[in-house]
């Protein structure tokens, strides 16, 4: 990727003047009143005596409904906010507000967190573990309204013995916790009585390297480095994050200078590489694709036919046909992502022939129409996607195109969300996954276990193929008790190579996200990083903004 | 005509000029109270139909309020979130809201976390900028065309002009808007491509200035048709009127008689269909705020539309009804202002 380098747009500044949202009222009549008197001739001052100072301006696809950290952890929210433990290079976990990595007793079920000291809020107050422990209870606390409540259901206690420890007691042996604790820690006097009307949905109070100077609602959102962040004050001062919801504009707005980044398409992204300065950055996620095969379809109680349907899916073509080759085709949840816990050898080939030969062995003839029967019942299924999203789309037609192949029907079914859930009994659906990946855990064990089998409407989007394999939860629950990294690693090996062999359901691939960026050559510290499913440029090049150094 | 209206009362004409100046506007201010006593049950109903109608809508308010985390959240997790949200019937909402909107408690919006007051003061002042700055633009770029028309009605500029307008017309405003993106920004790159400023610059009229031009010309090209075709109707009459014909041939100049004889009879039936157009009008900027990132009320309306926010939703819904009906109201009193035959107390 040749291009030259452009420097990130240095400005002068006054320092962060945090004036916040109220304000905004009486700014349209003055601006009324200016166009009217002035003209357009008025210039924006720009005071001149302050120290220089590193701007970054980005393009965010949608405005933030919230910056509690309980409510929309990792990603913007860890800009403000520091967890006990925090992603690395490459989503290695590291400690972050805690001084190590969190030790466990023998059989995983009390876990103890040493504090750092020398941390203060962005209000000035001292962080202690009392904040941890507020955090921690507001966060299981279903009267608190957090969508993040049903991943501590393994937390029993918090407790605090001392102002720089804290104890988690577990109902069960949990080896996954570290990941879990990568949760933002707010001032607990800020956390208010639930979600829906905290304060900190827009005025964060935080222990991290950013405040927010200022969000101009339906516009942007100005970050602030903090001078007091235990890691050091950032380079990257002052840093806007625009809201440009249209793809074509982000990308506009990325080439005529006015953003140094945005997250955009491969498709999208490709045609702006090497553009003035600009190159494509892509992250690893574990962020899949896959297809249900809900078990209470007569066609799907036998194995045969969903390997049958995993061996006819061209996943190569759908890596490089919908993600412009920005993606990893993966065979089951697990991604490279999951570092020593992937198997890459649990994989599916693209096999028509193989597919065909195993759904006549299994009884699934040609039958009228070029579709399979068998008794007088048509191998035909309706597949369900999201219908605002394009890529869900895509993946569901490049399927349907290759089951009519091998004489499976498949019919297409753009839903919203109530739809989706109404029908995911007996529909299959294009699920998304990888919300947390960095640990194997909370990757694969919703989808995968028994215990989320039974049709829940209140829990739809767990394990949608109502799949039940004994080998496979006990596998899964050996993997989450098992204190030996190696041995669990293994394991999960062990798991995929079962997943080949009893498939429940058809994963796609994984995503690479795709950004635009310019400038990165005048930072040293810029490196890659694994995402989770949601992502926008909080991630992408950026995720350690407050870690670069200029060259 | 002052004069001769005085001279000659006609007695008992209610349609005629038998008024003072005096009378005029008391009945205009009578016009102006009976609007207003008539906006108070109007807002009323409308709120009651709003939370009814988003109620039975079949959105679910969790999934909404769980945004992208929807996909993750788990039973636990999702029966925390409907709890918080409640399932109060929409009338007990309804109630709530009107008890507390006359006193300034607009409610809480639950899909923006914030006071409903404090997102309408900064968004509303933004939707009217736009608008009033659109409307204006398309009646003066109206008119002069209307003008330019009548003066040559078989001109080929006339014809092109006629078919260009009613195609324009037939365009939604979204249509217009993502046209005036691409071009002008997108492929000429002359003016930003939205947003309410350059990334971190401060809120001066310059910069505002700059990003207003494509919303604000969007909203124009969007009114312009009805204007300037139903202004060039009205002028293209009134050039043949006697009056006219009478001006001209006591030797006015052209452009005088286009100024105090044909224009201020032209606006009238125009003035009267702006009143009906205005709710158009503002249906039409909301989309022109989505396509442009412009932080006005008609995109936090959309939002808390998906997402059953009632509280925002019924207060950018009758905010927006009450400019569509203070539009209306204005546009009458200009009627009753040109055209001393508009009878106030019929309107």
């Amino acid at each position: 990727m040749p291009h030259r380098p452009a420097p990130f747009r240095v400005t002068t500044h006054g320092g962060p003047s945090a004036p916040r949202l109220a304000r905004a009222g009486a700014v349209p009549a003055a601006v009324v009143l200016g166009l009217v008197l002035a003209g357009c001739s008025g210039g924006s001052p720009a005071p001149a005596s302050a120290p220089a100072s590193s701007t970054l301006a980005l393009a965010e696809s949608a405005e933030y409904t919230t910056l509690n950290p309980l409510e929309q952890p990792l990603g913007i929210t860890g800009k403000m906010y520091d967890g006990l433990v925090r992603v690395g290079a490459d989503g290695v976990l590291e400690p972050g507000l805690a001084s190590a990595m969190p030790t466990p007793d023998e059989d995983l079920t009390t876990w103890t967190v040493t504090l750092r000291e020398d941390v203060t809020f962005s209000d000035g107050t001292a962080f202690d573990a009392q904040d941890v422990v507020a955090a921690y209870t507001a966060v299981r606390d279903p009267a608190y309204g957090s969508p993040l409540a049903t991943d501590y259901e393994m937390v029993e206690s918090v407790t605090a013995p001392d102002p720089t420890t804290v104890v988690f007691e577990l109902s069960y042996p949990y080896a996954g916790l570290p990941a879990r604790l990568t949760l933002g820690v707010p001032a607990a006097e800020a956390l208010g009585a639930s979600v829906a009307d905290s304060a900190l949905a827009s005025e964060p109070v935080g222990t991290g390297p950013y405040e927010v100077a200022e969000w101009r609602r339906g516009d942007s959102l100005t970050l602030a480095a903090r001078d007091d962040w235990w890691g050091g004050t950032a380079q990257v001062t002052t840093i806007h994050l625009v809201f440009v919801p249209d793809e074509t504009a982000r990308a506009q707005r990325v080439r005529s200078g006015e953003v140094d980044g945005a997250q955009l398409s491969p498709l999208t992204a490709a045609s702006l590489d090497g553009a003035d300065g600009i190159e494509v950055v892509t992250n690893p996620s574990a962020d899949f694709r896959a297809i249900s095969l809900p078990s209470t379809l007569p066609f799907f109680a036998d194995a045969r036919v969903r390997v049958a349907l995993n061996l006819a899916t061209d996943r190569d073509a759908m890596v490089e046909g919908i993600l412009q080759g920005d993606g990893v085709a993966v065979s089951t949840p697990f991604t490279p992502a999951q570092g020593d816990a992937w198997s890459p050898d649990a994989a599916f080939e693209h096999d028509p022939d193989g597919a065909a030969a195993l759904l006549d062995a299994a009884g699934w003839t040609a039958g009228p129409g070029g579709v399979r029967a068998k008794d007088g019942v048509p191998l035909a299924f309706d597949l369900m996607y999201f219908a605002d999203d394009t890529l869900r789309r895509d993946v569901a037609q490049a399927f349907a195109s290759d089951m009519a192949q091998v004489g499976v029907e498949v019919r297409l079914e753009g839903v919203d969300r109530p739809q989706a859930v109404a029908g995911m009994r007996d529909k299959a659906f294009v699920l998304g996954g990888g919300d947390m990946p960095y640990d194997p855990d909370p990757q694969v064990y919703r989808v995968l276990h028994s215990a989320f089998a039974p049709y829940d409407e209140d829990d739809a989007y767990s394990n949608p193929s109502m799949y039940a394999d004994p080998q496979v939860d006990a596998l899964l629950d050996t993997a989450r008790r098992e204190p030996d990294a190696a041995a669990r690693a293994a394991t999960y090996r062990e798991l995929q190579a079962r997943l080949i062999a009893d498939p429940p359901m058809v994963t796609v691939f994984a995503l690479e996200h795709t950004y635009v960026a310019r400038g990165l050559d005048a930072w040293d510290g810029v490196v890659p990083v694994v995402e989770p499913h949601e992502h926008g440029v909080a991630w992408g090049p950026w995720w350690n903004v407050q870690e670069w150094t200029a060259r | 005509m002052t004069t001769l209206q005085d001279a000659a009362p006609p007695p008992g004409a209610r349609t005629t000029g038998s008024r003072t100046t005096g009378s005029r506007a008391s009945a205009a201010l009578r016009l102006a109270g009976r609007r207003l006593a008539w906006a108070l049950p109007l807002v009323v109903v409308i709120s009651l139909a709003v939370f009814a109608l988003a109620a039975v809508s079949p959105t679910d308010a969790a999934a909404s309020f769980l945004g992208a985390r929807d996909e993750f959240a788990g039973a636990a997790a999702r029966q925390g979130v409907e709890g918080l949200l409640g399932d109060r019937h929409w009338l007990a909402s309804w109630w709530e809201w009107v008890v507390g909107a006359p006193g300034g408690d607009l409610g809480w919006s639950t899909s923006v976390r914030a006071d409903v007051g404090a997102v309408v003061a900064a968004r509303l002042p933004w939707t009217l900028l736009l608008m009033v700055l659109g409307l204006a633009l398309a009646a003066v770029l109206g008119v002069v065309l209307a003008l330019v028309a009548a003066l040559r009605p078989h001109g080929v500029l006339a014809r092109v002009l006629a078919g260009g307008l009613w195609a324009l017309s037939a365009v939604p405003s979204f249509l217009v808007a993502t046209t005036l993106m691409a071009v002008l920004s997108l492929g000429l790159g002359w003016l930003p491509a939205g947003g309410l400023t350059d990334p971190g610059a401060p809120v001066t009229a310059a910069q505002v200035g700059r990003h207003l031009v494509l919303p604000v010309l969007a909203v124009a090209l969007s009114q312009l048709p009805w204007i300037a075709l139903h202004l060039h109707r009205a002028t293209t009459d009134q050039l043949r009127t006697t009056s006219t014909e009478a001006a001209r041939l006591r030797g006015v100049p052209e452009r005088r008689v286009l100024a105090r004889h044909v224009l201020p009879g032209a606006a009238v039936p125009t003035l009267a269909i702006a009143g009906a157009r205005l709710p158009e009008v503002v249906a039409g900027s909301v989309l022109v705020e989505q396509v442009f990132g412009w932080p006005g009320l008609g995109q936090g309306l959309v939002q808390a539309a998906l997402a059953q926010d009632f509280a925002l939703l019924a207060a950018a819904t009758v905010l927006l009804t009450g400019v569509a009906l203070l539009g209306g109201l204005l546009a009458d009193l200009a009627l009753v202002r040109i055209d001393p035959r508009t009878d106030p107390d019929a309107l």
